[in-house]
């Protein structure tokens, strides 16, 4: 169930402010394609060119195409509702919906794109808790609000819920920029879990956390994807100057 | 040392230098405290002056049903069931037009169009009462007789015992949808302060989840921001009990007991604009000021608890 | 992209966007229930008032109905002199109310402050009308000017505290801690330094109110009262816009309903000229001070 995504020539531009600036990138099915860069380099508006959320900024233009398998989302007759359940995201601060159960942030989505109900839907949910690690925790509670858990719990949570719209993609934003190191140690260990289902792509700020999660990774610099390829490499023989520079921290 | 420095001020100068420097804090809290003073005096004025009725029938004058001052027999009762009825008849049409509205202005409009529509709506709020109540007697009143009235007399609606017979255009009806007109704003730009609050990230996640934008704001920005919206509507009845003119003007002025929408009534408002500058009578005047008096509380209490909830849902973190 | 199961997904996924472009129509329909009115409103106040707008309604006082002609000049320098009044008691209390929110106020006094002036904002106008009655209109015998003036005051104050407090919470604290390091006292930097930056938008408040009070009825009903001359003191009754447009539209004599339109003309021509000015001054100054 996991798809290619490729991208050409991609731009993006918030009025007359150029963020991305032309990136042709493959990201391969099955693996954890990172992309890091200092903060301003254009790697979440990257990330959320995949998923359109730009839609609803208003300010936002894009152009070139983005293929989800050999599929323009950006073309005709694309619905970006349909996309993204193809497409899920886990955002930079875990934002379960505060209003809603643990159970019911699961099922919010799956409910209203008939995926599944009743006894499928209770399997959902612990299927999806079981895989983002956090079903032993919550199995008691799962009518409980979701504020009720801890930062990393609610990543987790938030994972969860991605996951139970069987998205072939998961891109996430940072996504334990605000956790503590323990939580983040989960959450990388869950990342690594669920590569053999899904293609997944991860921005983070953490040159450490790229290395350790991905498989290949990306380097953007000014809106520019200056050196793209196997993770290993790009940290021990970056072949750019500007790569080079970041990741010894003489930048960034 | 080429300059002379003071000394240090002892303990007079202590105090002297305390007061030089605060005096201007001490005077504009002075003044704070003229306006918390202000709502003592507001209620001391309404009791002192509505004393003569409250010992004469006690609290029963709020159940009693005659009014008449010429025999001295007086009770609040038609007033305060006007008021109710044409308030919670225009808070039930203004809630959801107003919501709609700050839907619309909040998550749909685009940016250029937002604006121009917000000043649209805060221009509704500035019109003054009085012009409703003349547009409400020469145009609002003449078209709810002839052509609204039987409508809703004709529709299933007209099945409640809360619609009888069309009657005059002056009624509990028209006056219930020009107050409805008059509360849209305060609770479309309240209910749109709550929807704006609730943050971004929220209807992201819906969004990322596949939700449709009327999904990701019914089920994820709507309930979040519910305290908020309620805290509006009870802003909105706040004002909907206290506004004169319009009522005034078009809700007919009959010391009617009634449920019927469709026959004319009396607001405790407008029993006082009416009365109170020509009352003779003693406890004409103090029956009067009750009224005004059960008014201020019922407004006292759902504007307090309406900002309070406002206070609490608009906090951080929660 | 497509799969096998992504028929009845497809199908359902139109009815979810049937039914998102379904509520949004509503959203529309809402919109437009509340825009006729006011539209109709402005539309007859203009088409009718226009009509029986004149020099002489604007400079000559009230003939009796059965003569004709006559105007309504007295009552508008009555509400004129009674909104001024009301300015010159509520401003300075409003102002100094929301000077001590902003700058002191943390603390119980200027909480309740904040708390008690948003509760007397939505305080039934003819509630202010009662109290100032029995002040003054009780203990001094009869209608008059000044007693309208302290009803309208007592909506204006809350109304000027709130703005004035908002408009010097937006001056940056860092211009207060300036003025204070060169040991300037607490006066000379609120009243030479925060109250000078935000003083546009304390003016735009004190106008937003005025525009609220130059268009209330029932406070004066029973304290101005209304009166056929000219004014002869604040301390006699005394002839206003709104109360005219009230008593002129419910009397039985069609000259006096057309005058009613006329006044109702004038009345909204002034308030919402207000309201318009304050309202684009505070949108540009917000912005300004968001830029810095």
């Amino acid at each position: 169930m996991a798809e290619q995504m490729t991208t050409r020539d991609l731009k993006v531009s918030f009025g007359d402010q150029h963020a991305v600036k032309g990136v042709d990138m493959e990201i391969r099915p099955r693996a954890v394609t990172a992309i890091i860069g200092p903060s301003g380099c254009g790697k979440t508006t990257f990330l959320r060119a995949l998923n359109r959320m730009h839609d609803h900024t208003p300010s936002a233009r894009v152009s070139g195409e983005v293929l989800l398998g050999d599929r323009n989302i950006y073309g005709d007759g694309v619905d970006p509702v349909d996309l993204r359940i193809r497409v899920g995201m886990v955002f930079q601060r875990p934002n379960p919906f505060p209003t809603m159960s643990i159970r019911d942030n699961i099922t919010f989505a799956p409910k209203r794109h008939g995926l599944a109900k009743g006894k499928a839907l209770d399997d959902l949910v612990e299927r999806v808790l079981h895989q983002a690690a956090l079903w032993d925790e919550v199995k008691d509670r799962l009518g409980a609000s979701a504020m009720g858990l801890s930062g990393g719990q609610q990543q987790r949570l938030c994972i969860a819920r991605a996951l139970a719209v069987e998205p072939q993609v998961l891109l996430m934003d940072e996504p334990a920029s605000a956790l503590d190191p323990t939580a983040t140690q989960r959450i990388e260990e869950l990342i690594y879990d669920l590569k053999k289902d899904y293609t997944i792509v991860i921005v983070t700020h953490n040159m450490q956390q790229a290395a350790r999660v991905s498989d290949r990774t990306a380097f953007f610099y000014m809106g520019l994807l200056v050196e793209f390829g196997e993770t290993d490499r790009i940290f021990t023989n970056p072949r750019e100057e500007r790569t080079e520079a970041y990741i010894t921290g003489r930048f960034g | 040392m080429s300059r002379s420095v003071a000394p240090l001020p002892g303990r007079d100068g202590r105090v002297r230098r305390h007061l030089r420097q605060r005096w201007f804090r001490y005077a504009t809290g002075a003044l704070a405290l003229l306006v918390v003073t202000v709502v003592l005096l507001i209620v001391q004025q309404l009791w002192v002056q509505s004393r003569p009725t409250w010992s004469e029938w006690g609290l029963g004058f709020l159940v009693r049903t005659d009014w008449d001052p010429v025999q001295g027999e007086f009770g609040a009762l038609p007033f305060i069931a006007g008021t109710l009825l044409t308030s919670l008849m225009a808070l039930l049409i203004a809630v959801p037009i107003s919501l709609g509205i700050a839907i619309l202005l909040s998550e749909y409009a685009p940016r250029g169009l937002r604006d121009p529509l917000i000043f649209v709506v805060e221009l509704l709020a500035a019109v003054p009462s009085v012009v409703f109540g003349l547009w409400g007697i020469f145009v609002l009143a003449p078209l709810v007789q002839r052509h609204v009235m039987p409508a809703v007399a004709g529709s299933p609606l007209g099945l409640l015992p809360f619609f009888g017979e069309p009657g005059p255009g002056y009624t509990l009806f028209t006056a219930s949808l020009i107050l409805a007109v008059m509360i849209i704003p305060i609770i479309a730009s309240l209910s749109r302060e709550a929807l704006m609050a609730v943050p971004r990230d929220q209807k992201e996640a819906a969004l990322a989840l596949g939700a449709t934008r009327w999904e990701a704001t019914r089920h994820v920005i709507l309930t979040y921001a519910k305290g908020g919206i309620f805290s509006a509507a009870v802003l909105g009845l706040g004002r909907a009990l206290g506004e004169t003119m319009a009522t005034t003007m078009t809700i007919g002025n009959r010391v009617n007991l009634t449920w019927d929408y469709f026959q004319s009534g009396y607001s405790m408002t407008a029993i006082i604009a009416n009365e109170l500058r020509e009352a003779a009578s003693e406890i004409h005047v103090s029956s009067l000021v009750a009224i005004g008096l059960v008014l201020f509380l019922i407004s006292f209490l759902l504007n307090s608890v309406g900002r309070l909830l406002l206070m609490r849902t608009n906090a951080p973190g929660t | 992209m497509d799969t096998a199961s992504s028929r009845p997904r497809g199908l359902r996924l139109r009815l979810r966007h049937l039914r998102d472009r379904l509520l949004v129509t509503l959203c529309l329909v809402a919109l437009v229930l509340a825009v006729v009115p006011l539209v109709w409103v402005l539309w007859e106040v203009v088409g009718v008032g226009v009509r029986h707008l004149s020099w002489e309604f604007l400079t000559t006082l009230p003939r009796p109905p059965t003569v004709g002609g006559g105007g309504w000049a007295n009552a508008i320098v009555g509400s004129v002199v009674v909104v001024g009044m009301a300015m010159l008691m509520g401003a300075p209390v409003g102002i100094a109310t929301g000077i001590y929110m902003s700058e002191y106020g943390d603390n119980p006094l200027g909480k309740s402050a904040r708390f008690l002036s948003e509760v007397l904002a939505g305080l039934p106008s003819i509630v202010a009308g009662i109290v100032a009655y029995g002040l003054i209109v009780v203990t001094m015998g009869r209608f008059s000017a000044v007693s309208g003036a302290v009803a309208l005051a007592l909506l204006f104050i809350p109304i000027v505290a709130i703005t004035t407090q908002e408009a010097l919470k937006m001056v940056p604290g860092h211009q207060r801690e300036a003025s204070y390091a060169l040991g300037v006292s607490e006066a000379g930097t609120t009243l030479s330094v925060v109250l000078p930056a935000a003083m546009g938008n304390v003016l735009t408040g004190i106008m937003i109110a005025t525009a609220r009070i130059a268009g209330e009825t029932a406070p004066l009903l029973f304290t101005a009262f209304n009166s056929r001359y000219w004014m002869e003191g604040i301390d006699r009754p005394t002839a206003t816009i709104p109360v005219n447009i009230y008593a002129y539209a419910i009397s039985p004599f069609e000259h006096w309903h057309q005058q009613a339109w006329a006044g109702a003309l004038v009345l909204l021509a002034m308030v919402l000229a207000l309201n318009a000015v304050a309202r684009s001054l505070w949108a540009r100054r917000a912005r300004f001070m968001a830029g810095h």
